[in-house]
């Protein structure tokens, strides 16, 4: 807030232009952070720092919320040279630098979890394809809400990804038959599990 | 501190008209206000000025000031001529002339400046004057900001009554407003108040409405009134009954040159602002953001914030008769109660005015439920007033009406007082409810949750003709049909009407952006269906709400309760389908650690905190009073 008067401040407008810059900027940071993960089932707290999901598997654990910041400064002589590119200059660093320190926090909370739950194997042992193989069994698919069974996804280091591409291991016969061999045991394993959990629910006839 | 009176009375003008009645309104005032067992203004303390020039005006003020080091309040009376010019109004004292208004009247701004230099704490000015102009005045040109202005550090009200013919038609009884206000001090005109004391606004309105319909409409006095630092009561109440709500008044004033004085005179500008805003716009989410500012600077000194919000309270209840909504006074209390809320533990002014505002809220909503129900009686579509916005907003409506009466219940439980008129209230509201409205009475908003809580829990499962089973019921109903999730809270009125569409046209997307998740309504209708014998049924839904996701937000402390983000306190977080497969499920993680979490809270140990902290949910509904439910 200024001190003193100034000569027409359009402190109203000005407010209000602002307001539709953030609008922008927090859809392309949406957008962004739908393309890590997490972006689609967005749940919303009036209240509060911290919350207890008593449906985990540590329902008695109380995890505290994180806060994801980023300043950026803009330069007066940017304003007095009239660059209108200063706005997609800002928009764009504010969501990247978001979107950065979400998908940071994000692949963080992902790599907790896998610790806590010892849900995790050895990278330094076997051929890459034995690797990928150990990980796909670990894996429990999940069932959507429409009783689709969801194939897990894998996020990995851009290093890694191209020697997938590339590792010949990837390609042993043997290995892709075993592959598609856990995956079917897997999709029936899920869909059998979703069944027993949807027999929990009581209906008229129990 | 004194509390002084100047009665002013001129008759004997040497250019201007000469009255016969301005002397004799003058006497009248200073005997009915210095003398009696009513009077709360000493005699010594007292003077009356007949027929003075301005440097008699000028000398007495002088007097006055050399005297008194501080003031509690000062009584000004004025009869006789008075007039505009350039804008601002002007006393006619006996050498003043007419056609040289502003260069020998008493311009009431060089009034203020006396005021300013009193150090009273507050101002009362009681014109009753014939005008030399024959203008009828008005409350603007006294308000102005260089009058106005200068009263930044005093709390003031006005009666001001004025008419170009007053002393000629009524020689011999007295000016209009000078007859009207003497028979309120007398009790002839009841002000309807009950109270111990009575301010010059509380005494002004009636006496006002006296003298419009005396003139028929001719005439209408002017009143207006702002506290600074509590409540400034003139005279005792004729008409006062014992009523537990008059401990509200009993609270004395703050010093203006207290450690209190100065945190409020120091940003006063804000609270005249406020105080001149129109009515509409006194609504609890205008009021609580300034008000709290000040609660806030007064948070360290002790018994200070009672009575402050208790003169604020006296100052805006009198307007909230003129508010479009007629709960506004039930909001007006409420909103004071929950600034109140953080001092409500260690203060003891603060819980007295949280007991007396409850006490009032007690009182009108029982007063509107029988107006409710006398309109409903009259026409059955009473409680519609919008067309297609009512598709959204009556569910709402009546979920307030019946929260409100819920809390009331509560608030008379709390105070120990009889609940039976609220009840029988109540009874016939629900007849009619269940007749008119049993289709369209709850699910629409979670901005719902609150107030179904408050009025849930306040009755047996079996009252009101089952008006809580049907409640629960269309809940439970809204909630299936829609994912277990409502209009999230506080939705901006411009997004209502895509939400009614989108609830229309099952549109799932369009709903899912302006729905709320996780819903405070369904962990409310988990947690009390068992009450309504709709556990069994629930549960037998719950796979239609398999996925959906509840909330449960308790606060680290109650006392801040009433903040717009509650920065403390843990959301508990449940999903249907995960752990939760019966109603039993959510209940038995309730008993084994949401209970518990309020059983360790020592802040809802004190009655006066639970008040604040319903009334706070009930303000801003987007957050639920679950220590309702904790206490069945």
């Amino acid at each position: 807030m200024r001190d003193k008067a100034h000569p027409f401040p359009f402190d109203t407008e000005s407010k209000l232009v602002m307001e539709a810059f953030m609008k922008a900027t927090g859809a392309r940071l949406d957008q962004a952070r739908r393309e890590v993960g997490g972006g689609g089932d967005v749940q919303r707290f009036s209240h509060g720092g911290s919350w207890q999901s008593h449906h985990s598997y540590a329902p008695d654990r109380v995890d505290q919320m994180q806060t994801i910041k980023h300043e950026t400064r803009l330069g007066v002589e940017d304003i007095m040279e009239d660059q209108l590119q200063v706005i997609e200059r800002t928009a764009e660093e504010i969501s990247s630098s978001m979107a950065d320190s979400y998908a940071k926090a994000f692949y963080q909370m992902l790599s907790n979890t896998c610790e806590e739950s010892g849900n995790v194997i050895d990278g330094s042992a076997g051929s890459l394809g034995e690797q990928m193989l150990k990980a796909i069994e670990q894996v429990e698919y999940s069932v959507d809400r429409n009783g689709q069974v969801s194939l897990p996804e894998f996020r990995m280091h851009p290093d890694l990804a191209k020697r997938l591409h590339s590792d010949p291991s990837l390609r042993d016969p043997v290995l892709l038959a075993k592959a598609e061999e856990i995956k079917a045991l897997k999709t029936a394993q899920a869909l059998a599990e979703e069944a027993s959990r949807k027999s929990k629910f009581r209906c008229r006839e129990q | 501190m004194a509390k002084v009176l100047l009665c002013i009375g001129c008759d004997d003008y040497q250019s201007l008209k000469k009255l016969t009645g301005a002397e004799r309104d003058a006497i009248s005032i200073h005997t009915a206000l210095c003398t009696g067992p009513l009077s709360s203004i000493q005699p010594a303390d007292t003077y009356l000025l007949k027929s003075p020039a301005r440097h008699d005006l000028d000398a007495t003020l002088l007097q006055i000031q050399d005297r008194y080091d501080e003031i509690e309040s000062f009584t000004l009376f004025f009869a006789g001529h008075g007039g505009e010019a350039n804008d601002s109004y002007f006393l006619c004292l006996s050498d003043t002339r007419g056609d040289r208004l502003s260069t020998t009247g008493f311009a009431l701004s060089r009034l203020f400046e006396y005021f300013n230099e009193l150090k009273a704490a507050h101002c009362n000015v009681i014109i009753d004057a014939c005008h030399a102009g024959g203008m009828v005045s008005n409350l603007g040109i006294l308000l102005k900001p260089e009058v106005i202005g200068k009263a930044k550090t005093f709390g003031v009200s006005f009666f001001v009554s004025s008419a170009a013919d007053q002393y000629a038609g009524e020689t011999r009884r007295g000016g209009h407003g000078t007859l009207a206000l003497l028979k309120v001090l007398d009790g002839e005109i009841d002000t309807g108040s009950r109270a111990r004391m009575l301010d010059l606004v509380d005494m002004g309105r009636p006496a006002a409405q006296y003298v419009a319909e005396q003139t028929q409409g001719r005439q209408m006095p002017s009143v207006w009134g702002v506290n600074l630092y509590g409540h400034m009561p003139l005279f005792s109440n004729p008409h006062a009954a014992d009523n537990p709500a008059s401990s509200l008044l009993g609270l004395t004033g703050i010093l203006p040159t207290s450690l209190a004085g100065q945190a409020i005179s120091s940003h006063s500008a804000e609270l005249y602002t406020l105080m001149f805003a129109p009515e509409h716009e006194l609504t609890p989410d205008k009021l609580f953001p300034v008000l709290i500012r000040f609660v806030d600077r007064l948070a360290e000194i002790p018994n200070s914030t009672g009575v402050f919000i208790g003169g604020i309270w006296q100052s805006l209840e009198k307007s909230t008769g003129r508010h479009a909504n007629s709960f506004s006074r039930v909001e007006l209390s409420a909103t004071c109660v929950a600034l109140l809320l953080q001092s409500s533990h260690k203060d003891n002014t603060a819980r007295d005015c949280i007991e007396g505002l409850a006490h009032e809220i007690v009182r009108d909503v029982e007063r509107l439920l029988c107006a409710i129900v006398q309109g409903l009686h009259e026409n059955p579509g009473s409680l519609c007033c919008h067309g297609i916005p009512d598709l959204f907003y009556l569910p709402q409506r009546i979920s307030r009406i019946l929260g409100w009466a819920g809390a009331a219940m509560h608030l008379a439980r709390e105070l120990g007082i009889r609940e039976a008129g609220l009840r029988e209230a109540l009874e016939q509201l629900s007849v009619l409810l269940m007749e008119h409205y049993a289709s369209t009475c709850a699910g629409m908003s979670e901005d719902e949750a609150p107030y179904w809580a408050a009025f849930l829990t306040s009755i047996k499962a079996d009252d009101l003709n089952g008006l809580g089973e049907l409640v629960v019921s269309m809940l439970i109903n809204a909630l299936v049909e829609h994912d277990g999730r409502l209009a999230r809270p506080l939705l901006p009125a411009e997004d209502v009407y895509a939400y009614l569409k989108a609830r229309a046209d099952k549109d799932s997307a369009a709903l899912s952006t302006l729905s709320n998740s996780p819903s405070e309504t369904l962990a409310l209708v988990l947690l009390i269906s068992g009450r309504h014998s709709l556990e069994e049924e629930l549960d037998y839904n719950l796979a239609s709400l398999d996925h959906a996701h509840l909330n449960i937000f308790i606060p680290q402390s109650y006392l801040d309760f009433g903040v717009s983000f509650v920065p403390n306190g843990i959301n508990h977080v449940f999903q249907i389908g995960q752990k939760v497969w019966t109603v039993a499920d959510v209940v038995q993680r309730w008993e084994a650690v949401c209970k518990p979490q309020m059983d360790s809270d020592p802040s809802l140990r004190d009655p006066a905190t639970r008040i604040g902290a319903i009334c706070a949910s009930l303000l801003f509904p987007n957050r639920v009073p679950w220590f309702l439910l904790s206490e069945q």
